[in-house]
């Protein structure tokens, strides 16, 4: 709901003047990214979990640094899952683990001496109910679009992370069960589709600090203008720098329950 | 009768200090002045006493008040555009009258009849205090050819704006919610359409508009920074009479006449834009367009009383594809008895109700949305004349406040939406005030006083409730504030109080006329400022709500402090007004980082307190006569912040170290002229400089899911590029000598004539389509010329 307001208002706007400017940017101190994800599909009882490790790098520069020789588990319980490298791309390791709700699983990474933490539980994701095809509706009448139809848990403090893939483009989206508990929901997304394009629709269960993170790095990554945006910040995400606690590490570190459709359209 | 204190030269003594009360055998000569053509009160005419040299000056009501020996004495009535009235009065005791003037058929420009309101007072401790008349506002040259008082005020000392299409203005390097903005007393709460692109301020509507930036009277409280008053105008009482002009993007109707004749009269004046018709004749289904609606009405009831009604009311509405309609505005109306209960006493008794309303249907998600603010107010101010040293004012005002932080419902019986409405907020403000105008020596007056506040915040449906009352949480171990969990909630009668805030608010002011033509002034003021809006972006925009002091948001307080130096340069027909200022601020709201106020009913979880301080120095020289008039203005200022974390470990917003406010700017500079060609033709100038707004640019990038997000390091440490435009226009009469029926005028405009493209942000982020990483910047106007056509009848 809170993502959605703002992205609203930046489709209110005029029709302004983009121009590419130079503006030199002094690169900060490198800092260590995290981006571990594990994706519970549907009902399975294990998850590949994905552990992307680099640093910052200058805003200019085109590739971000990879960070291999780091030793990598997943302790849940009392048992340890190793994540172990991958053998072609530097930087990605990854590993087998056993999904259980309730439980806490912690992240230990060791590299460069230094030894990061982070814990998370289990987001329960919600069935996809249907997908029905929409056409004009949205700000665009031109546009053909979808409705993703789904319906909320009942407890309070759910959030959806959604992905819309398609030859076009990927979409981001997240939202929050504030106005919405318990309630089937309708997610719309639009765009120029033809008969017999596909799209593929997921929605994965996150938490709320996750739902205030990716809202934060959403906002931040996308291009064009937004003149009511707050002063930016970095994102803080659930990654902790047991060695250096002021050095803080960025990225995040989730598990996910997924529902996914592919769609055809008419 | 309240002395405006322009009193001629007066040399009585040479002991030093002269006693300021009079007593025994003095009389009184009280009276109104009047414009004969349209019955309304003229501020600013000479009174002077032929053969002493006794004057004053009416106030804006039109009164005056002279006290003399008894005896036989010649009064002169004077007035620029105005033909001299003389009277010989024998005056043996108290004496009241009327007095109507007839406006000068010769008179060269309207601007010269007006000057009055601006011109520099060297007597007059009022200082930091900006006067606008309609003709300055109409005089210079903004976007697509409407003029705009809003607009208009940023071209002046200590005032600016947040560059194009930003709402609202900031004074003194306080934020855009620290403004008063009073239209007849009653609050606006939102002062611009389409995002700022216009005020909501109509100048055909208005007879003229106060800034205070400091020296702020006592009568007015409630907000940090300034308080800009605005009077509308009331009706001719004599004739029908109107005007109006049509432009590009939008037009206006003015009409007033008589409701009886020399008795009563009303004004109403109606404004829309209409550039969304355009978008309707290529079938595009999207529109965006603003109205307002001005009303004034203005009965003599008798020879001591007189009713007046305001009313204004406003929209903006957009709606793109029936999938997005989004409306809101103020609406405002208040009603004031002036009544005159003796030579000396004058009060005015007002009922006032304002209300803003913030209306939003997003068929697409299936709600609709609605917000806003509301008020009630009682005030009863007075006017107390005790001699020609010593006159007060001072009144009571009451004013009950309802804050709707939001409310939702579904549109539809599909839709997902549950309703909910955010808990509603009320409070009381009452205020009691004086105000001394004392003039000490004639070189040395000084106005003093104080205003005591006193806030209550009333029970609510519902209050959350936190561990140890802190509804912000510090998470060490991740590094970030964090939203506490609400413990409980408890539900409390809106009869009952929940908190009182009580203060006392001093405001001195003082001028000194050491020299025939130069003074210097000094003031002090202290405000409180009891509803916040919550904003996280550098200017408000529609959707922010008002919140009402209480257990987890502290009072405002500003304290502020000013000296001046004036002079005029009478052969050169220039006035130099200087200042310097410091203002302190505390219990300034700032946001955790990543705060998210729209839709959150328990927005206490997102804020932190912290404090700011401005300093500056102002310069404005005026040329106000002649052919060529205009003015130039330059602010040197600072505005920062500081948010330190609440206990050792916290490290606040910045790392607990100033940063710049984001409005902050160090070079302010406008240089406004408007040169009379000849009679058919003038040519207006503006030209602006200013410093770019802070900014916050990234420093490094990583991915995360495919995206590159920018990392940032510390708040506003970097600087948008420079703000500068010129803009031109010209104004043809072709009949300039016509003074009854259809006059015309038309106004041609370029803004931005050199085609700057003032960045409004710049975004760093991955070109899709070239995968690399660049800044862009957004601009919104380039070169714009216009068109308008301005009437009268």
């Amino acid at each position: 709901m809170k993502a959605l307001f703002s992205i609203l208002i930046l489709l209110i706007l005029f029709s302004a003047c983009e121009e590419k400017v130079d503006i030199a940017l002094p690169e900060g101190p490198k800092k260590m990214v995290v981006e571990a994800t594990a994706i519970q599909y549907e009902d399975a009882e294990i998850a590949q979990l994905n552990v992307r490790l680099s640093k910052t790098a200058g805003f200019y520069q085109e590739n971000t640094p990879p960070v291999s020789d780091a030793e990598i588990q997943v302790v849940v319980n009392d048992s340890i899952v190793p994540i172990n490298p991958n053998d072609s791309i530097a930087g990605v390791y990854s590993g087998l683990i056993t999904i259980q709700r309730n439980t806490i699983y912690r992240l230990e990474i060791n590299v460069d001496n230094e030894f990061f933490t982070s814990e998370t539980q289990l987001a329960s994701g919600a069935a996809i109910d249907s997908v029905l095809q929409n056409e004009g509706g949205g700000f665009d009448p031109e546009l053909i679009g979808v409705d993703v139809l789904f319906t909320d848990a009942p407890q309070i403090g759910n959030c959806y992370f959604f992905e819309y893939q398609s030859t076009i483009e990927r979409v981001l989206n997240t939202i929050c069960d504030d106005q919405i508990n318990g309630n089937q929901f309708a997610a719309f997304y639009a765009e120029e589709f033809e008969t017999g394009d596909s799209l593929t629709i997921r929605i994965q269960g996150i938490d709320e600090r996750f739902q205030n993170y990716f809202s934060l790095v959403s906002q931040q990554s996308s291009e064009g203008g937004n003149p009511f945006a707050t002063a930016p910040a970095t994102a803080r995400g659930n990654i902790v720098n047991e060695t250096n606690p002021d050095e803080k590490a960025l990225g995040y570190f989730r598990i996910s329950q997924e529902y996914s459709r592919i769609f055809i359209f008419e | 009768m309240k002395n405006n204190g322009v009193l001629q030269l007066f040399i009585l003594c040479f002991f030093g200090l002269t006693s300021t009360i009079t007593f025994g055998q003095k009389v009184e000569l009280a009276g109104k002045l009047t414009n004969e053509d349209n019955n309304n009160s003229l501020f600013g005419v000479n009174v002077s006493v032929k053969n002493t040299v006794k004057g004053v000056v009416t106030d804006e009501n039109g009164n005056f008040s002279i006290s003399l020996t008894p005896g036989s004495y010649t009064f002169e009535f004077s007035y620029l555009g105005f033909e001299t009235i003389k009277r010989k009065i024998k005056l043996t005791e108290n004496r009241y009258l009327k007095i109507s003037l007839q406006p000068n058929q010769e008179s060269l420009n309207e601007v010269i009849i007006e000057q009055n309101r601006e011109a520099l007072d060297l007597r007059d401790p009022q200082m930091s205090t900006v006067s606008l008349n309609p003709e300055t506002i109409e005089n210079t040259p903004v976007v697509l050819g409407e003029t705009d008082p809003i607009k208009a005020l940023q071209l002046l000392p200590g005032i600016s704006g947040n560059g194009e299409g930003s709402s609202g203005f900031n004074v003194r390097g306080g934020s855009g919610a620290q403004n008063l903005i009073l239209l007849d007393q009653a609050t606006l709460f939102n002062s611009s359409h389409l995002f700022g692109f216009f005020s909501v301020v109509n100048a055909d509507a208005i007879s003229g508009l106060d800034l205070y930036k400091g020296g702020i009277p006592s009568r007015f409280g409630g907000r940090g920074s300034s308080v800009l008053d605005i009077s509308q105008k009331a009706g001719n009482k004599n004739q029908l009479a109107g005007n109006g002009s049509i432009g590009i993007v939008s037009s206006k109707l003015t009409l007033e006449g008589p409701i009886e004749k020399g008795k009563s009269s009303f004004l109403v004046s109606g404004r829309s834009s209409y550039a969304h018709l355009f978008l309707k004749l290529v079938d595009n289904p999207n529109s965006a367009y603003f109205y307002d609606l001005n009303a004034k009405l203005d009965f003599d009831l008798s020879e001591t009383d007189q009713l007046y009604f305001s009313g204004y009311f406003g929209r903006d509405v957009f709606n793109i594809n029936d999938s997005f309609k989004n409306n809101y505005g103020n609406a405002v109306a208040s009603l004031r008895w002036e009544h005159i209960f003796n030579k000396d006493i004058t009060s005015n008794l007002y009922l006032i109700f304002s209300d803003y309303n913030f209306d939003l249907n997003l068929d697409v998600v299936g709600f609709n949305y609605n917000s806003g603010v509301r008020n009630f107010n009682l005030k009863y101010h007075f006017n107390h004349f005790i001699s020609d040293d010593f006159s007060l004012n001072y009144g009571l005002s009451s004013k009950y406040t309802v804050t709707n932080p939001g409310f939702i419902e579904p549109d539809k019986p599909s839709s997902g939406i549950t309703s909910e409405q955010f808990t509603k907020k009320y409070s009381v403000e009452n205020s009691a005030y004086v105000e001394v105008n004392q003039q000490l020596t004639p070189e040395l007056k000084l106005t003093y006083g104080a205003r005591f506040s006193n806030f209550l915040r009333l029970g609510q449906d519902s209050l959350n409730l936190y561990a140890n009352d802190r509804p912000v949480i510090y998470n060490q171990n991740l590094n970030i504030y964090e939203e506490a969990p609400i413990e409980s909630t408890i539900s409390q009668s809106r009869g009952s109080v929940t908190k009182t805030f009580n203060n006392i608010e001093p405001r001195i002011s003082l001028a000194y006329k050491f020299a025939k033509d130069e003074s210097i002034k000094a003031n002090y003021q202290r405000m409180n400022q009891y509803l916040q809006l919550l904003t996280t972006t550098n200017s408000p925009t529609p959707l922010d709500i008002w919140n009402p002091s209480g257990r987890y948001i502290k009072p405002l307080q500003t304290d502020q402090w000013a000296l001046g130096y004036y002079r005029k340069f009478r052969n050169l027909g220039l006035d130099l007004e200087t200042e310097i200022y410091y203002k302190d601020t505390k219990n300034r709201i700032d946001y955790i980082n990543g705060a998210q106020l729209i839709a959150n009913d328990a927005t206490e979880r997102v804020l932190l307190n912290g404090k700011s301080r401005a300093y500056g120095l102002e310069i404005l020289v005026k040329k106000t006569m002649g052919k060529f008039t205009g003015w130039l203005a330059y602010t040197l200022s600072k505005s920062e912040q500081k948010t330190p974390g609440r206990t050792a470990v916290e490290p606040g917003i910045n790392d607990g170290n100033w940063y710049a406010s984001p409005w902050d700017k160090r070079h302010d500079f406008s240089l406004t002229g408007n040169y009379d060609y000849s009679d058919k033709w003038s040519v207006n100038a503006a030209f602006v400089y200013q410093t770019g707004r802070p900014a916050n640019f990234p420093q490094s990038k990583y991915t995360y899911n495919g995206l590159t997000v920018p990392t940032y390091a510390g708040r506003n440490q970097s600087r948008l590029p420079d703000f500068h435009h010129l803009d031109l226009s010209a104004t043809y009469t072709p009949k300039p000598n016509d003074k009854k029926g259809w006059r015309s005028k038309w106004v041609f405009s370029i803004y931005n004539v050199y085609n700057r493209k003032n960045a409004l942000t710049i975004d760093f982020a991955k070109n899709e389509d070239a995968g690399v990483n660049e800044a862009t910047k957004l601009s919104i106007f380039g070169i714009i010329p216009s068109v308008s056509y301005k009437f009268k009848f």
